[in-house]
């Protein structure tokens, strides 16, 4: 009963879906505020019916019913209960659901925050999203149901891939769908504003902030993920350029340029059209990557071949979202002009280069996820792996983060840039100290260790110089440059720390990419291994049971020189419903690397084979991530996004001010 | 029965109450002008710059300019907010229609779709609500159970003594019975290298690593499975598989001709002819090609007159239906579950070859792995392994 009820309320949605995308859009064009007016209802309604349903597919994962096919695929009665849960979203048909939920929840949230939107914009807005409501819901419920029944029922289920099984993957899903989900919200408004072929301030003042909550949380969404690889597949490596990390990676940094130009259309009225561009392009990142993690696009042509229903679907879907808002862009866009002029030196300068460079590495990333795809369609084997990024996209980021240190520096309209170079001389000398550490610390030698060091320490000494700037640190009184600080306006504040946390997470990406040292061997217990100089020794290992896998667990003491550090305990677990073996390593973060171990079989002479590793500064990438999203959220409460709504009565000089 | 009708119309009536008052109220005064939504955020931004140059934020001269700029845009919308005042019509149209049409089109839409997606008549099943299993499903669990503990003895005397190659098949194909097919598939490559020579053998490896492997079907299995076929033509697994395979890649023709052929040859009471023959004519139904119109070729017939009388069958496992519903399920495994799936076969095979170096097909095996998952540098550093050895 429960069960049918979510399947009915998932079609009544599609349903509310079609009026919220039809009535508002006809009602703007006709100017009609009833038509209008029905947007912000149906937004509430439809978020409610999709909670409901989403509500009932749980309460079905939770219970065990066997008698839906998504459990049955899924889920097994002996999962614990966080991974009942978390089984719901983690398979196909679950995760399209969570995707719509959440776009439904944003398109309410838009409604109910909507006030201060004029009344065709806020139509229009919502009326976009309904419709992207309306492609998806028609998606799950005719090529992907989770309501399917499987009748008679079996006693019970396949299980969930064990690798999933894992507290990092089971939230790492809803973070990255928020992201991708979020930036809809900018797409919206951009399409929205493209129909009106005008950019009010009000539109400016709205994508920011959007656009600013879909980064944080894809952000911690990419970061998760990158530490789940860490520490589960074993390998000691955290970032793969594999497909499903790249369709993550794109909208981000798609997202990231969105970012940026938003606040110049904000601030000074110009860069309009590209900001709406940069909008549908996140939003089409976003759509691609659903689609390529979810659909098996990317793995096997075969796959997407024996189901041609769902992929055709994907097809048309994407034609239509991309394609469709692209030329509206061409016909609309040119119409989209700014009023501010800058010269190229200026911060929105060098926020455009920026932007460039990002747009460049986003689309550098593109084609080295699909290129093989393609290749492999004209049966031309080849594969892109992590050589080829890191030769293409690395290079293009470096003079990127240079210029972040000095943009913050330039002023609006008119830059001076040798002033800015000249405020930014302990940067430089942060900057060549770094690399003088990194070759006389070195353990191997390598041009990238240097140069990304010396990007960190440039980046981290820039953004404080700039702070130092902003509260006049050393030019006036102390107690001044205090006052200063706390009344920073909390943007400010936001920039600050991401621009931080991005040195910080580059220092720990050089570090682990270039430094990492790695020893594979079999060992007795009683056998040491020296790893960069921290000394490991095998204690033993043995043999036990979880809930629903069996293990063998191996200990390594580690010292250096002589003095313990810590003790590791690493797993290696098989899961008997699909008879696969997962690994949980052993991690030690300490300040300047991880200590990393990994048991694995054992051998016919009582040794086992194991994998130890040093990875140096590695939990710094995620510190660093961390510091942004931090930023992210502190830039979201600025009070200058609590704009007041126009009184209804005219004349507008009775307009209310802020607060 | 009732129970999801009755659900349905609270959520029918809960979706209007929500959806129709917006219709039918009556009309309030038009909105404020277009332009005095910007005049208020450009409101906003003036007393922004105030406050930054209260906070020291902003010099005089820059504030100055800011404040210029905002205010020469506030200007240009109060003027336009001046002008729009005469055209703000559009309010005051009853919704009456709209809502009723709204108030009819909903339900009737979703009552509709759910009439046709749905399975009202259906209860919920939670397990814990579920009937003991029945007498049978229980025998069948208490079988399952006696051969996972003899599964267990036979590996445990396996690694005693790991030169029985009958153990090691036997091992594989019980593994296989419980879908332990990973597990089965390393039996049988253990019993592979005991009887390099046997072409079965082969071929039961390559079923169970392509079962292991989700129904995707690596290089490593498709060249097993085509050697096979080469080496035995009458060996049923292999020309089922390999025409599978080119069924999946869009060869229609040469499926069947594989599948006529192993028909042909097959014993009158093979297991697995009616899943074969289903097979055939689904395949030929969607390529459109009539089914009587296919011959098993000159060498299948001799075969198949050739061979002797009829042979007990052998306990093989009957291969499972064609890759359609392996690959279903494989698709249905995100790319996610599957490169990390592929990310952790890769890994157990460089352990295993970190350990037991001398094994040359094994670092070819790991090297096109590495391709695969793009890792040039070390798929050339294997290939050069591969190649150092005899």
């Amino acid at each position: 009963m429960i069960v049918e009820a979510g399947h009915f309320a998932l079609i009544l949605s599609l349903f509310v879906a079609l009026v919220q995308a039809a009535l508002p859009l006809a009602g703007a064009q006709r100017n009609d505020p009833a038509w209008m007016g029905v947007a912000a209802p149906a937004a509430f309604a439809q978020a409610l019916l999709i909670a409901f349903s989403f509500g009932c597919l749980t309460y079905a994962f939770v219970t065990s019913d066997f008698s839906v096919a998504a459990v049955v695929a899924n889920s097994h009665s002996t999962k614990p209960m966080l991974y009942k849960v978390s089984g719901v979203w983690g398979n196909h048909e679950g995760s399209m659901l969570l995707w719509v939920l959440i776009l439904a929840v944003f398109g309410w949230a838009v409604a109910l925050f909507g006030r201060n939107l004029p009344p065709s914009l806020k139509a229009r807005t919502l009326g976009i999203q309904a419709l992207i409501s309306v492609g998806f819901l028609a998606f799950i419920l005719f090529t992907s149901n989770p309501f399917d029944r499987a009748i008679p029922a079996p006693f019970d289920g396949r299980g969930m891939n064990p690798l999933l099984q894992d507290p990092g993957l089971a939230f790492h899903p809803p973070f990255l769908y928020l992201g991708y989900v979020g930036f809809s919200i900018a797409f919206s408004f951009a399409i929205a504003a493209l129909i009106e072929g005008r950019v009010d301030a009000a539109w400016a003042r709205w994508v920011r902030p959007w656009t600013l909550a879909a980064w944080s949380f894809l952000t911690i969404g990419i970061a998760l993920g990158s530490w789940w690889a860490y520490y589960e597949l074993g390998w000691g490596g955290w970032w793969f350029w594999d497909p499903v990390e790249n369709a993550s990676f794109m909208p981000w940094l798609a997202g990231t340029a969105l970012l940026h130009s938003a606040v110049v259309v904000e601030k000074r009225d110009t860069m309009k059209a590209w900001t709406v561009f940069l909008a549908i392009v996140a939003f089409s990142f976003s759509l691609l990557g659903t689609f390529l993690v979810r659909s098996g696009v990317l793995t096997s042509v075969h796959a997407f071949a024996t189901d041609p229903e769902r992929g055709v679907f994907i097809l048309v879907l994407l034609l239509i979202v991309v394609g469709g808002s692209f030329a509206l862009f061409a016909w609309r866009g040119p119409q989209l002009t700014g009023g501010g002029l800058f010269r190229p030196i200026s911060r929105e300068g060098s926020l455009l280069l920026n932007n460039l460079l990002m747009s460049i590495g986003a689309v550098v990333v593109l084609f080295g996820t699909l290129f093989p795809l393609f290749a492999q369609v004209v049966d031309y084997k080849m594969s892109v792996g992590a050589p080829f990024f890191n030769r293409v996209f690395v290079p293009l980021m470096v003079p990127m983060i240079a210029t972040m240190a000095v943009a913050p520096l330039l002023s609006w309209k008119r830059g001076d840039l040798p002033g800015a170079m000249g405020r930014l001389w302990a940067a430089g000398a942060a900057a060549a100290a770094a690399v003088a550490v990194a070759i006389a610390v070195a353990t191997k030698t390598s041009v990238w260790g240097p140069i990304g060091l010396a990007l960190a320490a440039w980046l981290a000494m820039g953004t404080v110089v700039e702070l130092a700037e902003r509260i006049r640190l050393f030019r006036t009184s102390p107690a001044e440059s205090l006052r200063r600080l706390g009344r920073m306006p909390r943007a400010a504040w936001g920039m600050t720390l991401a621009h931080f946390g991005m040195a910080v997470a580059i220092a720990g990406m050089t570090g682990a990419g270039v430094w990492k040292v790695e020893s594979i061997q079999t060992m007795k217990p009683g056998d040491s291994v020296n790893v960069a100089g921290y000394v490991y020794t095998f204690k033993g290992a043995s043999e036990g049971r979880g809930p629903n896998y069996s293990y063998i667990s191996g200990v390594f003491d580690v010292t250096r020189n002589g003095q313990p550090v810590t003790t590791l305990e690493s797993e290696k677990r098989i899961y008997p419903v699909r008879g696969m073996p997962t690994t949980e390593a052993a991690i030690e973060s300490l300040f300047l690397g991880d200590l990393y171990a990994v048991i694995g079989d054992p051998q016919e002479d009582g040794s086992f084979a194991t994998r130890l590793y040093f990875n140096p500064l590695v939990a710094w990438m995620w510190a660093g991530a961390l510091i942004m999203v931090f930023g992210g959220v502190l830039s979201l409460t600025d009070r200058r996004y609590r704009v007041g709504a126009p009184v209804r009565r005219r004349p507008p000089a009775a307009a209310q001010p802020a607060e | 029965m009732t129970g999801p009708w009755i659900i349905a119309v609270v959520l029918i009536l809960v979706c209007l109450a929500v959806l129709l008052p917006v219709l039918l109220r009556a009309r309030a005064a038009a909105a404020p002008a277009r332009a005095a939504f910007d005049v208020t955020v450009y409101k906003d931004q003036l007393a922004e710059v105030d406050r930054d140059v209260e906070r020291g934020l902003l010099t005089g001269a820059e504030a100055e300019a800011a404040r210029v700029e905002v205010q020469r845009r506030l200007l240009a919308a109060a003027d336009e907010a001046g002008k729009a005042d005469t055209d703000t019509a559009g309010g005051g149209r009853p919704g009456l229609v709209t809502a009723v049409v709204v108030a009819l089109l909903v339900p009737a839409g979703a009552l509709a779709t759910y009439m046709v997606l749905g399975s009202p008549e259906q209860p919920d099943q939670p397990l814990a609500a579920r009937p003991k299993p029945e007498p049978q499903v229980a025998q069948a669990d208490g079988r399952a159970a006696s051969l996972q503990q003899a599964i267990s003895t036979l590996a445990d005397r396996l690694k005693k003594n790991p030169q029985d190659l009958d153990g090691w098949t036997l091992l594989g194909r019980s593994l296989m019975l419980m879908s332990r097919y990973g597990e089965s598939a390393q039996a049988f490559a253990q019993a592979r290298s005991l009887a390099p020579d046997d072409l079965s053998l082969r071929a039961d490896w390559a079923e169970a690593q392509l079962m292991a492997d989700e129904g995707e079907m690596s290089d490593a299995v498709r060249q097993a499975f085509q050697a096979v076929r080469a080496g035995d033509p009458s060996q049923p697994k292999a020309r089922f598989y390999v025409g599978a395979d080119l069924a999946d890649r869009g060869d229609a023709q040469g499926a069947l001709a594989e599948w006529v052929d192993m028909v042909a040859m097959a014993p009158p009471d093979a297991p697995y002819l009616p899943t074969v023959t289903a097979q055939i004519a689904r395949l030929a139904e969607q390529a459109g090609i009539n089914p009587a119109t296919l011959e098993p070729s000159a060498e299948a017939r001799a075969i198949a007159a050739a061979r002797p009388a009829p042979q007990p069958a052998a306990p093989v496992v009957a291969p499972k239906g064609p890759s359609r519903a392996d690959m279903e399920a494989a698709s249905e495994m995100s790319a996610e579950d599957r490169a990390a799936m592929i990310r952790s076969m890769v890994e157990r095979l460089a352990t295993r070859m970190e350990e037991n170096p001398g094994d040359k097909q094994g670092w070819l095996r790991l090297a096109q792995a590495y391709e695969v998952l793009g890792e040039t540098e070390k798929a050339a550093e294997a290939r050069a392994k591969a190649a150092a050895l005899p």
